[in-house]
């Protein structure tokens, strides 16, 4: 994983949209134990403490559950999964629309170039 | 208890405030940056806090007692210096600690070593500048202390070390320990740090968590720092 | 913590003491073999004078050695609290007063073995192997008359004799130490400025060492002139009648007394600045 930080937010906020992508993605299955928060300090190269806030952000949306003694593991809820995946998706297409109306694109531009991709690129 | 407290602290060099008024509290677990330009302070601050120095007034506490060998026996500190004797080899600057801080965990050190590259029957007085202040950090984190007192860690090592260092003390963290870095390379730090301190002219600007900063203020604490010191 | 701070610096000062003491030893035996080419009858003016250059450069030596345990305990003490390694000795969990004594004890001990370094090398140079068998001779009919002696002695003369031999070796000591604990204080008052420390250090140095010296000539005259006179006047006439230490232990007493004083102003001077006024850079 790619880990720099952009400057004018929390860094937690950013770990947190990080490893959410991550879990939606499925770099980190479902049921699947994360790393523990001083190896994940460490690979991120970031404070400990904002890892664990990070961490009880995403317990608090559902995306992981911590055993006691265990450590944390991503949630085995496939549909809590699928949601925050279309929960991320619908962010960026918002924020991917602004950008286009920017542009001037019309609505029917917009899909008729995103058919367009879809034919050459996927 | 704060592990660290400084009260109404005040330090003046013959008439003039080195510090003035300093009240502080650090709370264990916690890794805190200690920012400023030259001459704001740090040194003399750190200094106070091992004890180097004597308050002109107020008063420091470590883990609630005044600067004392029972302190110095809790808090490790990497001076800006070489304060290891030239003649000693690393395994020979290793007995030293080990012989003199109980807190010292030579597996640690000797791994740290490895890692780093450097020779353990290499003499200091052999040793570029830059693999002496490796070993001195490698010395004073292989310690297992409450307090970790580092005065500019990353000044004149290079990159890769600096990440290494960085990793290092992350890697040390335990929520019973502090750490204070002063430093003025704010952008290489800012990510580990917890809190921040800003010291002007001996007195503190700003006491604040680096996630209020970005949060309050959308900047980084470097741009922060740069704004509020501005020339 | 006295006897790891002791250990440590017997480590750092053995490695320098060692090696003089080695050289002197070796410088020795070379010149009592120079010796005997001097002697000899047959040899070349060339010889003569190579051994000659040895005898000098041996006396040259030994005064080298002498000087070099001085330098060595000053150095000791500006490296390990006034330099950069300051910044370590300082913040070790060892109290000011078992540092210092550390570096003081240490001092001590070297002195006493260049005495005996420098005796040893004497007699190395000088003594061929029949002088030695004479010396222990010697020595061994000087033990047995002492002991032939001693039942002979009032019980008062034989610990008044007792006590003044201790109170010489304390003298010794106070006095070997009182010379590094001057310089001690020299460096530590001179390091405490902010601007020309180590030229203040030579300057508080002398100072001391005059003041010293002056207040020592000052109590000798007084020592003798009064202390030593009054005492004899008291004791002339009983001495002939009862043979007694009694004067000397007393007046060597006073004088360890003011050489401890001296030792106490010192270290007192020597701890409150490096505790109080340690001014590292």
């Amino acid at each position: 994983m790619d880990w720099k930080f952009r400057s004018d937010q929390p860094i937690y906020t950013q770990l947190t949209a990080r490893l959410a992508e991550a879990i939606v993605a499925g770099a980190y299955a479902p049921g699947e134990r994360l790393p523990s928060v001083r190896d994940l300090a460490i690979e991120a190269g970031v404070n400990p403490n904002t890892v664990q806030r990070a961490l009880a952000d995403l317990e608090r949306d559902g995306l992981v559950y911590s055993q006691r003694t265990n450590g944390r593991f991503v949630t085995e809820n496939g549909e809590m999964i699928r949601s925050a995946r279309f929960r991320m998706a619908d962010e960026r297409i918002a924020q991917f629309l602004a950008d286009m109306q920017k542009l001037g694109c019309t609505r029917e531009e917009i899909v008729t170039l995103l058919k367009e991709v879809r034919e050459e690129e996927i | 208890m704060s592990l660290l407290e400084c009260r109404k602290l005040n330090k003046n060099y013959g008439g003039s405030f080195a510090l003035n008024d300093i009240d502080l509290q650090i709370e264990p677990g916690r890794i805190v940056g200690l920012l400023g330009p030259n001459g704001s302070g740090k040194t003399t601050l750190i200094k106070l806090i091992n004890g180097l120095l004597t308050p002109t007034g107020g008063e420091v506490l470590i883990d609630g007692r005044k600067p004392s060998p029972e302190t110095k026996a809790i808090v490790s500190y990497l001076p800006e210096r070489n304060a290891l004797s030239e003649w000693m080899s690393a395994k020979q600057a290793m007995d030293y600690y080990a012989d003199f801080f109980e807190d010292f965990n030579r597996d640690k050190a000797k791994e740290m070593i490895r890692n780093l590259g450097l020779d353990e029957q290499a003499r200091i007085k052999t040793m570029s500048k830059g693999t002496r202040e490796k070993l001195q950090l490698i010395l004073v984190m292989s310690r297992e202390a409450k307090l970790y007192l580092l005065d500019e860690p990353i000044g004149g090592v290079d990159p890769a070390t600096r990440d290494y260092i960085l990793r290092t003390i992350i890697s040390n963290y335990n929520e019973n320990a502090s750490v204070i870095i002063s430093t003025h390379l704010i952008a290489d730090v800012e990510q580990v740090l917890d809190d921040v301190i800003f010291l002007r002219e001996g007195h503190i600007e700003l006491h604040e968590s680096v996630d209020e900063i970005r949060n309050e203020k959308g900047t980084s604490v470097d741009a922060l720092f740069r704004e509020v010191f501005r020339c | 913590m006295l006897k790891k701070s002791i250990k440590h610096e017997f480590r750092a000062t053995s490695r320098v003491m060692l090696p003089v003491y080695l050289a002197i030893l070796a410088l020795s035996v070379v010149t009592h073999f120079a010796q005997r080419v001097i002697d000899s009858q047959n040899s070349s003016d060339f010889l003569r004078t190579v051994a000659l250059l040895t005898m000098v450069i041996f006396f040259i030596g030994l005064a080298a050695v002498g000087l070099s345990v001085i330098a060595l305990a000053a150095t000791r003490f500006y490296r390990s609290f006034l330099s950069d390694e300051g910044y370590l000795t300082m913040t070790l969990p060892v109290n000011t007063h078992k540092l210092i004594s550390s570096r003081l004890i240490v001092s001590v001990v070297w002195y006493a073995l260049t005495a005996l370094v420098c005796l040893l090398s004497v007699f190395l140079m000088a003594m061929n192997s029949g002088d030695w068998s004479r010396f222990f001779r010697g020595f061994g009919s000087f033990v047995r008359e002492v002991w032939k002696m001693l039942p002979d002695l009032e019980t008062n003369m034989l610990l008044g004799m007792i006590l003044c031999a201790v109170e010489l070796f304390l003298c010794l000591v106070l006095g070997a130490a009182l010379a590094s604990l001057l310089l001690y204080a020299a460096m530590a008052i001179g390091h405490s400025f902010n601007r020309h420390k180590k030229a203040l250090s030579v300057v508080f140095g002398l100072v001391f060492y005059y003041a010293t010296q002056i207040a020592a000539v000052v109590s000798a005259i007084w020592i003798i002139g009064g202390l030593f006179a009054k005492y004899e006047r008291a004791y002339a006439m009983d001495y002939l009648l009862e043979p007694s230490m009694t004067p000397y232990n007393l007046i060597i007493g006073v004088a360890l007394a003011l050489l401890a004083a001296a030792c106490v102003l010192f270290y007192f001077l020597t701890h409150y600045f490096l505790t109080r006024k340690l001014n590292l850079e």
